[in-house]
């Protein structure tokens, strides 16, 4: 717990020199459009880190969040083809997405394959479900309030709507990890998946829970995203498993497993939320913004390392000390 | 073959861990075709004399010789570089390549830089047949049973020209008709020349099989005399020394009414129709070898593993336990036999760990934890084991083995079990741990819990338990009562298969 203190510290400062390099970057930045749009544009990110965030803590992942994306946003622009009402549109893909999720947590937690594994190939298989059943249409024509979640603001402030629907979302996952029985009984199955059963935890269960979860919340950024973009098309949030499990192992979330805060992956989506609104504005092209976000993790998974190794060592020097 | 001196022979071979001496002054000698057997509870030193000849660790003090010429082996490659070769209890193979690869493995026969599969083959089969093994040298190592992995790993060790053989509990881990192959092998390998060491916790395998036997207790060797010489008595005797000690004192508790009662359990691959009662106030003693079947009836007793078949009252309802869960709410609490692996979250703080398994009861509606109530609880039974400590938050993994134990015993207390079974509840621990869980054990079944106590540390097991069943081979042999027990005769019971029948007769009639 002590070094994923220091880590959100360390984070906390990353934060504010990034603030202080876009400054300098360009005097743009640091103006409240310019924040809400940084902050807007990394909100579908942000939603689907929440459960990424479940799922690494136990010891799993989840590649196939951008293509459950995908698919719910296809869903979506289908229902509406149909003439469904919007709102039953919205439902349709939220189930959808949490099938999905579902047909993943049961493999992996019942057939009892690895998570890796079986993601890639729903990753394939779900992106290759939208492109069957939309095809290569896009699908526009969202009433004005469903356009405004993706881009709108809240009246009179600068602060987007799709931010104030994951700071809903945030809050519920921030407290049903860190305050509910449940939520430590995923940091326990993450650490020790034997000794968390031989405790009477329903690990199979749990498992099968964080992966609909991440479905479903896939549902909630399908929404965000096709009203960000303005349209619904297959291949929405192609690759947006990247900066997700950026932002979750960023934040300070074991990628073994059994350690992490919330609170660390909301500083960490923020953080890239800034650098690649700051790399944009200085005139830094798409391709080499990769290279830079690729660097940041690579450069945080070192990082972590040493500092483990550091508390490490200084505890078995304590221990033996003492 | 009429070896007289010692192809190996250790001399005043000592060793240290830290402040605990492990072996001192140990002298064996190890004779070309003969077959040397090294016997010792556990804790005896056998492990760490296996290590020393297999170059694995070094000695602190004493002489390795090999043909009378001191040796020091720097590792265990160049142990196996002077021909002494170890054949594990868990044979290291890989299960995707052929038996012949397995034996050749890193050193193929060639020709013209690749790999010459007919002569590899070829030689393979051959050396297979001097034991008169018939496996096919193509097939995978993962279709082979265990013991025919062993005898991979005896050909791998003879073709590498192994004038020494260590054999680390090879028995331990197969069944009866693979013993007696691999006691076909033995034989053979003994009139081929090779001075084997055959390390065993069963006692008539150390006399059947062994041409001399050296039993160690305590680091020491307590004897060496030819096998022959040996009554199984004498050798528990040997094992086990003259004072059982009564250290472990149970206070006189009044045995209630039934509690548990398990008819004919059987299931996990061997444990065959096990049946008891355990009453109220009783500490029931479970008392048996590696392998015996002690963890599988617990675990098959707390939901872990489903039985085949058997039942199970408690209290006199029926129970059938399908997970932990289900067996926690009946009342059974398991405090399982690996700490890190089954039983503590490490990287927690004590608390977190004390509390796992009764966590939901501490959370209210929306299952928020109460941290004042958990807290609490936590420190309340961290007093109670006295666990040494910072304090509650302190990490579970920074604990001494005795600590951890302890809160290990703390988060297996808290549901207030009414059933508790405790497997191998103090191996492993300081003396000082041991003496706290013992006392803690003693206090609990006085306040009228029913206990279930696995262990194969037999002065434990008799100064605690008010009743001693004793398995072997998942089925229960024999039954002693606390003031009608003796050690010599339950060690027998656990560790004396079929002295009548002895699996090995050919051998015997070897000289």
């Amino acid at each position: 717990m002590g070094v994923l203190a220091r880590w959100e510290a360390f984070l906390v400062f990353v934060l504010a020199a990034t603030l202080a390099l876009g400054a300098l970057a360009s005097p743009y930045f640091l103006t409240a459009s310019n924040l809400s749009i940084a902050v807007a544009g990394v909100m579908p990110t942000a939603i689907v880190a929440l459960p990424m965030t479940l799922v690494i803590v136990c010891g799993e992942i989840d590649i196939s969040v951008g293509s459950i994306v995908g698919l719910c946003a296809a869903s979506l622009a289908v229902c509406r083809e149909q003439g469904l009402g919007i709102e039953v549109s919205m439902l349709a893909s939220l189930a959808v997405g949490m099938l999905a999720g579902a047909l993943n947590g049961a493999i992996v937690a019942y057939v009892g394959l690895p998570s890796l594994v079986v993601t890639i190939g729903t990753l394939a298989l779900y992106r290759g479900i939208a492109q069957i059943i939309l095809e290569e249409r896009g699908v526009t024509g969202f009433p004005d309030w469903y356009q405004e979640i993706g881009f709108g603001t809240v009246p009179g402030t600068p602060i987007p709507w799709s931010a104030l629907i994951f700071v809903a979302f945030f809050l519920c996952f921030a407290v049903f990890l860190h305050a509910t029985h449940r939520g430590r009984a995923l940091f326990a199955i993450g650490n020790n998946r034997e000794a968390a059963r031989f405790s009477g935890i329903d690990v199979r269960r749990a498992i099968l829970g964080v992966f609909v979860a991440s479905g479903g919340l896939c549902a909630v950024a399908a929404v965000v995203l096709t009203s960000y973009l303005a349209s619904a098309r297959s291949d929405t949030a192609t690759g947006l498993e990247l900066p997700v499990i950026t932002a979750v192992v960023l934040g300070g979330v074991s990628i073994f497993g059994g350690s992490g805060t919330l609170g660390g992956v909301l500083i960490a989506v923020l953080v890239l939320a800034f650098v690649q609104n700051a790399l944009g504005l200085a005139g830094v092209t798409p391709e080499a913004q990769q290279i830079v976000t690729g660097c940041v993790l690579v450069l945080t998974l070192v990082l972590f390392g040493a500092a483990r190794a550091l508390r490490t060592a200084a505890l078995f020097r304590r221990v033996r000390a003492g | 073959m009429n070896a007289v001196a010692p192809v190996l022979a250790l001399q005043g071979v000592s060793k240290r861990f830290g402040p605990i001496e492990v072996l001192t002054g140990v002298d064996l000698d190890l004779a070309g075709g003969r077959v040397h057997a090294l016997a010792g509870e556990n804790g005896a030193g056998k492990s760490t004399v296996v290590k020393i000849i297999a170059g694995i660790i070094r000695a602190d003090g004493g002489t390795l010789r090999l043909d009378g010429a001191p040796v020091v082996f720097q590792g265990a490659a160049d142990a196996r570089r002077h021909g002494v070769a170890v054949v594990h209890q868990h044979p290291a193979v890989f299960p995707d390549l052929t038996v012949a690869e397995n034996i050749f493995i890193g050193r193929q026969p060639r020709r013209g830089g690749r790999i010459d599969w007919t002569a590899m083959y070829a030689t393979a089969h051959e050396l297979l047949l001097r034991l008169r093994m018939e496996i096919d040298v193509r097939l995978p190592v993962k279709a082979l049973g265990i013991a025919e992995r062993q005898a991979i790993e005896i050909v791998k060790a003879l073709s590498l020209d192994a004038r020494v053989l260590i054999m680390d509990e090879p028995t331990s881990t197969i069944s009866s008709r693979e013993v007696d192959r691999l006691f076909e092998i033995v034989a053979t390998l003994k009139r081929q020349g090779v001075a084997i060491l055959f390390i065993s916790h069963f006692i008539d395998e150390i006399l059947g099989l062994g041409d001399d036997v050296t039993i160690l207790r305590s680091g020491r060797r307590v004897i060496s005399c030819p096998a022959a010489s040996l009554t199984p008595e004498q050798t528990v005797r040997h094992m086990i020394g003259a004072d059982p000690g009564a250290l472990f004192p149970k206070a006189a508790a009044a045995i209630g009414a039934p509690v548990l009662r398990v008819r004919n359990l059987s299931g996990a691959g061997f444990v065959e129709d096990v049946s008891f009662d355990l009453g109220a106030g009783e500490i029931l003693g479970l008392f048996g070898l590696v392998g015996a079947g002690r963890s599988e009836i617990a675990q098959m007793l707390f939901g872990i593993v489903t039985p085949d078949r058997g039942e199970m009252h408690i209290a006199g309802t029926r129970a059938e336990p399908r997970s932990p869960q289900e067996a926690m709410r009946l009342g059974l609490s398991l405090l399982p036999e690996d700490r890190h692996l089954q039983g503590l979250v490490l990287p927690f703080p004590i608390r977190a760990n004390a509390t796992l398994t009764v966590l939901r009861r501490l959370s209210g509606a929306l299952g928020l934890v109460n941290r004042g109530e958990e807290n609490a609880l936590a420190r309340e039974y961290v007093a109670r084991m006295r666990v040494v400590a910072s304090g509650i938050e302190q990490v579970t993994a920074t604990l001494s083995g005795g600590n951890q134990q302890k809160v290990l015993l703390a988060k297996w207390l808290i549901p207030a079990p009414r059933v508790l079974i405790l497997d191998q509840p103090t191996r492993g621990i300081d003396v000082g741990a041991k003496a706290e869980i013992h006392r803690i054990v003693s206090q609990l079944a006085a306040q009228g819990m029913a206990i279930i106590l696995i262990s194969d540390d037999a002065p434990e097991v008799i100064g605690m338990a008010d009743r001693i069943l004793v398995l072997r081979a998942g089925r229960l042999v024999a039954t002693f009562e606390r003031d009608a027990v003796d050690q010599q005769a339950m060690m027998l019971a656990a560790a004396h298969t079929t002295w009548d029948q002895a699996t090995t007769p050919a051998l015997q009639a070897t000289p």
